[in-house]
């Protein structure tokens, strides 16, 4: 038996799609939707369908973008000699939030992870390889995740680009701000303790 | 009683949903047990740090239907030497995903959470390829898959000659005689068929003593990688990885 209309069905099946989405969010998302405006819900697809045609990966950095090379490759204020490699887009939004970075990035579409069969040519490294070939670059901050999949990823950036006599740094590990010393766990507080610094 | 308490070593981790993560526990006494960690990818979160690849702890869990639920955790040792070697680290990779192969759920496994510890611990250690092959025959053995070395597995004679053979297909040496009858049997060496029994009985604690040729580590790292994908029905996604390693000078 239908419950719904089939376009009704049709929208609660497809936004449940989504990631978080389940079934009753699906339904409660369809009929807000169907609630709003016409002209609203028309910005709404139109939003959705250009986000998806526009955006595509960088040339240079491999960062999410709609004109290529992205906006921060193009930007001539910025350092070309420093690059910071993360994981994700998402991580450039993070570094460019502390507005202490002015260097360009790398996004490497994700980390190294030998058991769920992720290998170094699953990752755009040889188009970070690729850019290190001008010798305008000093220094690879390595700012990927700090879990296992992270510092794997980070350490065989480090053997590859090293022997290129390029620096290569990794983003320090510590406390939380605002964090409770009792509450650590035992690997970051010894981080912490090994990178401390004279105040 | 739905609580449980168990000491564990993380063999797997996935991310789930927006914080969430699943992880393979491996327990002494349960076996695998497949447990969610609420909130753990949260900055706030306490049990961020312990609910990570390699970690030997201490859990509390809740039971469920499908996935435990783990309510507290604590670790008692977090293996950093493996986090900062990448060879090790992928090492490592390779010897929890062996367990997370041949390991069942809802059984003891006494002996291979005590090998598994140990070898995670000499790993950090020791030369990692050797405690690799060494730990590789000890599961087998556990497993009930040890190769019978002592003698020709076709005709029964002692092993002899220089060339020797290995056949994964019948589990066991071959007489240089007998292995012209086996077409996709191993020749390898006369001293790598003793490294590899002697590699299964020799006190692993003391495994650094041995000291192994570039020829005999190789030989035996064949040997055994066909062995294994003989047995265990599931690819080792890690030994690809650790393939693509060994084209790369460590300079770390």
């Amino acid at each position: 038996m239908l419950y719904y209309a089939e376009p009704v069905a049709r929208l609660i099946e497809e936004l449940s799609k989504l990631p978080g989405i389940g079934p009753k969010t699906a339904q409660r998302l369809a009929f807000y939707i169907l609630n709003r405006d016409p002209g609203e819900v028309r910005e709404l697809a139109k939003a959705i369908v250009q986000a998806r045609e526009k955006i595509r990966y960088c040339s240079v950095c491999s960062n999410l973008t709609d004109l290529d090379p992205c906006q921060i490759c193009r930007d001539e204020s910025r350092s070309r000699s420093v690059i910071c490699a993360v994981e994700e887009p998402r991580d450039v939004v993070a570094i460019e939030k502390t507005r202490e970075y002015k260097g360009l990035y790398h996004v490497l579409q994700g980390a190294i992870s030998p058991m769920e069969g992720v290998g170094p040519d699953e990752l755009r490294i040889k188009e970070l390889l690729a850019r290190l070939q001008n010798n305008d670059v000093l220094e690879i901050i390595v700012a990927t995740n700090p879990n296992i999949e992270g510092e794997a990823t980070a350490m065989y950036l480090a053997r590859l680009i090293k022997p290129l006599g390029i620096k290569v740094t990794r983003i320090a590990h510590g406390l939380p701000v605002g964090g409770d010393l009792e509450y650590a766990d035992e690997v970051t507080l010894s981080k912490a303790l090994e990178g401390r610094r004279e105040i | 009683m739905r609580d449980y308490k168990t000491e564990g070593i993380i063999i797997r981790v996935r991310d789930y949903n927006e914080a969430d993560r699943i992880i393979t526990l491996f327990t002494a006494d349960y076996g695998k047990v497949q447990a969610i960690a609420r909130g753990c990818r949260k900055p706030k979160s306490r049990k961020r740090g312990i609910i990570q690849l390699f970690t030997y702890g201490e859990f509390a869990l809740y039971r469920g239907r499908n996935l435990d639920t783990i309510t507290q955790c604590e670790g008692k040792e977090a293996f950093s030497g493996l986090r900062e070697d990448l060879d090790r680290m992928a090492f490592g990779a390779y010897l929890v995903e062996l367990v997370d192969g041949f390991a069942t759920s809802g059984e003891p496994h006494g002996d291979l959470f005590y090998l598994t510890l140990v070898c995670l611990h000499l790993l950090t250690v020791e030369d990692p390829e050797l405690v690799t092959r060494a730990f590789e025959i000890r599961i087998m053995d556990l497993m009930g898959y040890r190769p019978h070395l002592e003698s020709c597995v076709h005709c029964g004679r002692p092993i002899g000659g220089p060339r020797v053979a290995f056949s994964s297909r019948m589990g066991g040496s071959l007489c240089e005689i007998c292995a012209g009858h086996h077409p996709d049997c191993q020749v390898c060496s006369l001293g790598s068929l003793n490294m590899l029994k002697q590699l299964a009985s020799w006190d692993i604690k003391r495994l650094g003593v041995l000291k192994l040729t570039g020829e005999t580590k190789r030989e035996i790292g064949e040997i055994m990688k066909t062995y294994i994908s003989c047995r265990l029905d599931k690819e080792i996604k890690s030994a690809e990885f650790l393939h693509s390693l060994a084209g790369t000078q460590n300079i770390c």
